[in-house]
């Protein structure tokens, strides 16, 4: 295993990458106890938008970004009030099926429009690198980082100290104490989906270089995504997106021995999570919560 | 003639569903039809005339399997059919393990490519007689749902189905790469078995993996039913509505789970030897995240906790994953083909299906529902499990004389 510092950034880029879809997930986890497995999929599939608005009309880029993340918030609003609210107190198995209703429904939509073959999205980022402590870091790695991070953090702002972040906090803890209060519920839990599915478009953006775009992009991301959510402890924002680096550098850590190598990597970064979580069920920024009759 | 049939209900299910089965693809359909929209309605017709009877409609699903049996002399739809029971057996096991012990499992597809690889493996690289590798790609499934349940454990719902739905990702991956015994992507080819000497006067290949696979489903339904119906199966439902209060009343929590996924990965092996057995020919790719939630929908499409839910569920689910592009929609708007593709007409269907009957198909027809309120109507008498609430509901309002009645009383303390 080499320690090296390259190795290491670019694990942080895509770890931030896989942090975002993971805050995204404990977004919605965390105000309705709901596992969103149709993340990564809504993710690429306003990537694609945003894609079609790059690539095929033929924008700058950075405002095909933002109509794909404004297109994604728009979506995540409207599937929370078609398809997640009615089941919504269900039991949990139910919705999860709809979630992976939801998962399987995305993934035909995007196959459908823009057909399984992979498409080239150019980075917005310059393609050099800059030679830091004695190693080089991409441009696009430092990008991809960057954008994520402040994206998250535009998320902690809108939820620390926003009204509409109070009224988020306020429904998470109490639904019925922030009705009494003249909170409107269904309107926050869809602001809700539609922020995490933002933040998703924006990872999503971000990772089409890197990943290139084809239907299935998503798949192993949210499978990251989740393992980084379990390690955060599935309520802690911050623990999320914690928890997506240390996926993001450990995938890469692991990637690079030689007798496992990228084939086995997915395998073997499990067996780091199972690891993990043998040892703290609650995951790194969980808390153990007593269960009463 | 009533109450000769009164002391039988679950009989007259069972009789009448296999009659309307037979009816239907005797009388009513004379061109050979699909076998599946037979059982369909078969089942519906045998439910129906169970509830009106008094019945009882869990036991109407047997009954198409009965004409099942005969139905394959068409050889129309074997194959067909023959999928769809392997199908079935798997949801039942996956049922076992979510339905009536509530451990959200999305592997169970990988638990069928190892019994199915355990099957292709013996048979065309040691030439073991196939049928005698079916057992034992079900105890390799078994051992391997064993230790996954083990692992299980240590994690709850949410937890639990990230772990599975790793595994349901990793193995295919795993499988793949360890060439050397399972081929690769190449696969494993698997010679489908000729029936044996008394048998292939009047069998084909075809129609012999059908009937073998048809003797394994009821094998696993008797099976599961007498292992749910008893002690075992009480413990299992305690568990999954409260794990607390089961372990309170004495329920080893341990045992129970970790015996759940050891059975349920059981009936996944047999499926997947059936499964090589029938298709002839294995690949890990067809083992992945998809095929798992496959049988996570079909039980909850046929409905959670039933038996006959995973028989339903798989019928329908097969039928909507294979023939759903003939009710794709495909119009022409200002000249512009619209079209909806194959899979996202599943996935809306399957949403439907969840908002509108939670409880699944099965759901549609039991005790509580719209439906058997009015089968009840028609009769004119009581269900027998709605006749305690009926009679709470009919008995008149205890009336004080001496207060006046308050049209907004107010709440008083419990």
């Amino acid at each position: 295993m080499h320690l090296d510092l390259q190795l290491i950034t670019s694990g942080l880029a895509i770890g931030s990458v896989y942090g975002s879809i993971a805050l995204g997930l404990v977004l919605i986890y965390r105000s309705t106890g709901i596992l969103n497995f149709a993340q990564g999929e809504m993710a690429t599939f306003s990537t694609y938008i945003g894609w079609s608005f790059v690539v095929s009309v033929g924008m700058p880029y950075w405002v095909g970004f933002l109509l794909a993340v404004l297109a994604a918030f728009l979506l995540g609003a409207v599937v929370e009030r078609v398809a997640i609210r009615p089941v919504q107190n269900q039991p949990h198995l139910t919705v999860v099926i709809v979630t992976l209703g939801l998962f399987l429904l995305f993934n035909a939509l995007s196959l459908k429009f823009w057909h399984s073959d992979v498409r080239p999205f150019r980075s917005p980022f310059p393609s050099g690198s800059v030679h830091v402590l004695g190693t080089y870091i991409s441009w696009v790695s430092i990008g991809i980082f960057g954008v994520s991070l402040i994206s998250m953090a535009f998320v902690g702002i809108v939820f620390r100290f926003t009204k509409v972040g109070l009224a988020m906090r306020a429904v998470t803890s109490n639904p019925m104490a922030s009705a009494l209060m003249g909170i409107s519920n269904g309107r926050i839990l869809s602001l809700g989906w539609g922020l995490s599915a933002a933040v998703g478009a924006i990872a999503g953006m971000l990772a089409a270089n890197r990943l290139l775009l084809d239907p299935n992009m998503m798949q192993g991301v949210l499978l990251y995504a989740f393992a980084a959510a379990v390690i955060g402890g599935m309520t802690s924002p911050v623990g999320a997106v914690i928890g997506g680096l240390v996926m993001g550098v450990t995938n890469a850590l692991v990637s690079s021995v030689s007798w496992i190598g990228s084939d086995l990597s997915l395998a073997a970064t499990f067996i780091v999570l199972v690891l993990i979580l043998l040892v703290r069920p609650q995951g790194l920024f969980g808390r153990q919560i007593e269960v009463r009759v | 003639m009533r109450s000769v049939l009164h002391g039988h209900p679950r009989l007259v299910g069972l009789v009448i569903s296999a009659l309307v089965t037979w009816l239907l693809n005797e009388v009513l359909f004379p061109t050979p039809l699909n076998g599946y929209l037979v059982v369909l309605f078969a089942y519906v017709g045998g439910v129906v005339v169970a509830r009106l009877s008094r019945g009882d409609h869990r036991y109407a699903a047997l009954g198409p399997l009965v004409p099942l049996v005969f139905l394959a002399q068409n050889s129309i739809g074997v194959t067909e059919l023959t999928q769809i029971l392997i199908l079935a057996i798997a949801a039942l096991g996956l049922d076992l393990i979510t339905g009536w012990t509530g451990q959200l499992n999305l592997a169970q597809g990988i638990f069928i490519g190892l019994g199915a690889y355990v099957t292709a493996i013996l048979a065309s690289k040691h030439g073991w007689p196939i049928l005698l590798t079916l057992p034992l790609a079900g105890l390799v499934a078994a051992a391997a749902g064993l230790l996954l349940g083990v692992l299980a454990l240590r994690f709850d719902g949410v937890y639990l189905a990230v772990l599975t739905s790793a595994v349901a990702l990793a193995g295919p991956v795993l499988l793949l790469h360890y060439k050397s015994i399972t081929n690769g992507v190449n696969g494993i080819i698997v010679n489908q078995p000729q029936p044996p000497g008394a048998f292939a006067d009047w069998l084909d290949t075809d129609q012999w993996g059908y009937y073998v696979t048809v003797v394994m489903a009821i094998i696993a339904v008797c099976i599961s039913w007498n292992l749910l119906s008893g002690r075992i199966g009480r413990a299992l439902r305690a568990l999954r509505d409260s794990p607390i209060a089961a372990k309170g009343i004495g329920v080893d929590l341990t045992r129970y789970k970790v015996l759940a996924f050891a059975v349920g990965s059981f009936w996944a092996g047999l499926a997947g030897g059936l499964y090589a057995m029938t298709i002839g020919f294995v690949s890990a790719d067809s083992f992945g995240l998809f095929y798992s939630i496959q049988f996570l929908t079909i039980i909850v499409v046929g409905g959670l906790s039933t038996i006959s839910g995973a028989f339903v569920g798989a019928v329908v689910i097969y039928e909507l994953s294979t023939n759903v592009q003939t009710i794709g929609f495909a119009t022409t708007v200002n000249g512009v083909a619209l079209s909806i593709p194959q899979a996202a007409v599943y996935a809306i269907l399957l949403i439907l299906v969840v908002i509108f009957a939670p409880k699944g198909i099965i759901g549609i027809f039991s005790d509580k529902s719209d439906w058997s309120r009015l089968t009840q109507r028609l009769r004119g008498g009581h269900n027998r499990s709605t006749d305690v609430v009926q009679a709470q509901a009919d008995r008149p309002p205890i009336v004080r004389l001496d207060a006046p009645e308050d049209p907004h009383p107010a709440i008083t303390s419990y």
